[in-house]
């Protein structure tokens, strides 16, 4: 079975406790470490690299200590847990999600499980991501679709031939076209430039 | 499995469909009945190691008819890769471009996307249109050149400057155009409206690009290293017979 580790970072070991009963009710949810400051969240994280990290803002008394627990996250999932409704919002928005005080024992496991799906469908949706172009990158298509060489592509964008070569790698590695024919269609296609100013396709 | 003389050729087609492509080329007709592979051959006047040859390189990637190459005449292998020419050029590529004619967008905003995939369709058939010719004139006429010195039937050393070497490395791209294709299909174009229609294509493409990429593996398990073999000899003849004068 897929076990899902936590840390829970509260200075209240009575509110710490209660938590992580509730968790370890849920089949597959392991509470690893309990823990009530900032510094010693931080050596929990980088020790026993959990799936979740569970913390309550008030216990980072600085910006700086709250910065340093977000740097060791790695690739754990951070809920916020929340005891007053005091919060920055900026704070709350480093969290993928939050627990308050009150929510009831069904609500705390809902919350963790929405996280776990959103974490598994933005893997599923990774590649789709990742194959975004950049700015650059769509100035270097816009330039080969219109049936521009490597060089002259440099001249006009002011960058070496070699540049321009690696972004238009990047680009045939990101859209899977290799030919500039390819390439002009994907471009009129997404109106990035018109049919008639493309490499005429014969 | 590797196919040999003495199993039935339907049962051979049962297990490989996809041979019943090349059995066209060969001008072996269905309705086969009980027939082996050999009897098959020997009926169609058919050098039985050719053609078994060239259908284990088409169904086994890691297939090479090592014992058996020298027994291919030129001509024999030329005939077979020209009758796959006039399969794709006259056979799959009209058929594909009457589907790919036929795809249509309900909005007339998408009428572009028509343009498009036409044209980006005739570019690969010329391409696909220059390559063959480019075997055919000038590839082809260079290889049984080298069989005629080879075999002592023409007095000259090798026909030309070019090398077999050269063909080698300039024959690949076919695929690279076929591939855009399918992806500007697969994740690009709007999805036109006779889906099943677009569906069919698709799988043609991929149908036409396995079979072209074991048409090429014919090529370079069976003409090049026969063609490469026979340059060899003739160079070292060439070295030799300079030594004596």
């Amino acid at each position: 079975m897929t076990r899902f580790t936590f840390i829970i970072s509260e200075s209240s070991l009575i509110a710490a406790t209660g938590l992580a009963t509730i968790l370890t009710k849920e089949p597959g949810f392991q509470v690893v470490r309990l823990v009530s400051n900032a510094r010693e969240t931080a050596l929990a994280l980088a020790r026993n690299k959990p799936n979740f990290l569970i913390l309550n803002p008030d216990i980072c008394k600085t910006e700086k200590s709250f910065n340093l627990v977000l740097s060791k996250l790695g690739s754990a999932r951070a809920i916020a847990f929340t005891t007053n409704y005091e919060h920055k919002k900026s704070v709350l928005d480093s969290f993928d999600a939050r627990i308050d005080f009150f929510d009831d024992d069904n609500q705390i496991i809902e919350i963790v499980n929405s996280v776990l799906r959103k974490k598994f469908e933005q893997k599923n949706y990774e590649p789709e991501k990742a194959s975004e172009l950049s700015e650059r990158e769509v100035s270097v298509l816009k330039l080969i679709a219109t049936g521009l060489t490597n060089k002259e592509v440099g001249e006009k964008l002011f960058i070496s031939e070699h540049t321009a070569i690696v972004h238009r790698k990047h680009i045939t590695q990101k859209l899977g076209i290799k030919s500039v024919s390819g390439l002009t269609v994907y471009a009129i296609i997404n109106k990035l430039i018109r049919l008639e100013d493309g490499l005429p396709l014969k | 499995m590797i196919i040999s003389g003495n199993m039935k050729m339907a049962d051979v087609i049962h297990r490989q469909h996809q041979i019943a492509i090349v059995l066209n080329r060969f001008g072996i007709l269905l309705g086969l009945g009980d027939k082996t592979v050999e009897q098959v051959c020997v009926a169609c006047e058919i050098q039985l190691d050719f053609f078994l040859a060239i259908v284990n390189v088409f169904c086994d990637k890691s297939y090479f008819p090592r014992e058996t190459l020298k027994n291919f005449s030129m001509n024999l292998i030329i005939d077979y890769l020209k009758k796959s020419h006039h399969y794709y050029n006259h056979t799959k590529v009209p058929a594909i471009e009457e589907m790919i004619q036929k795809l249509c967008w309900k909005n007339p905003e998408n009428e572009t996307n028509v343009v498009l995939v036409n044209k980006f369709w005739l570019t690969y058939k010329e391409e696909l249109q220059t390559h063959t010719e480019y075997e055919e004139q000038v590839v082809f006429p260079y290889m049984l050149g080298v069989e005629r010195v080879f075999e002592g039937r023409h007095s000259d050393l090798l026909p030309s400057k070019y090398s077999i070497d050269v063909f080698e490395v300039e024959h690949n791209d076919l695929e690279e155009k076929l591939f855009d294709l399918k992806n500007i299909i697969i994740k690009y174009l709007p999805p036109p409206e006779n889906f099943d229609l677009c569906n069919s294509i698709l799988f043609e493409l991929f149908r036409l690009e396995k079979d072209l990429n074991n048409h090429a593996r014919i090529e370079d398990k069976v003409m090049i290293p026969k063609v490469k073999e026979m340059e060899k000899t003739i160079a070292r003849q060439k070295s030799s017979k300079k030594e004596n004068q």
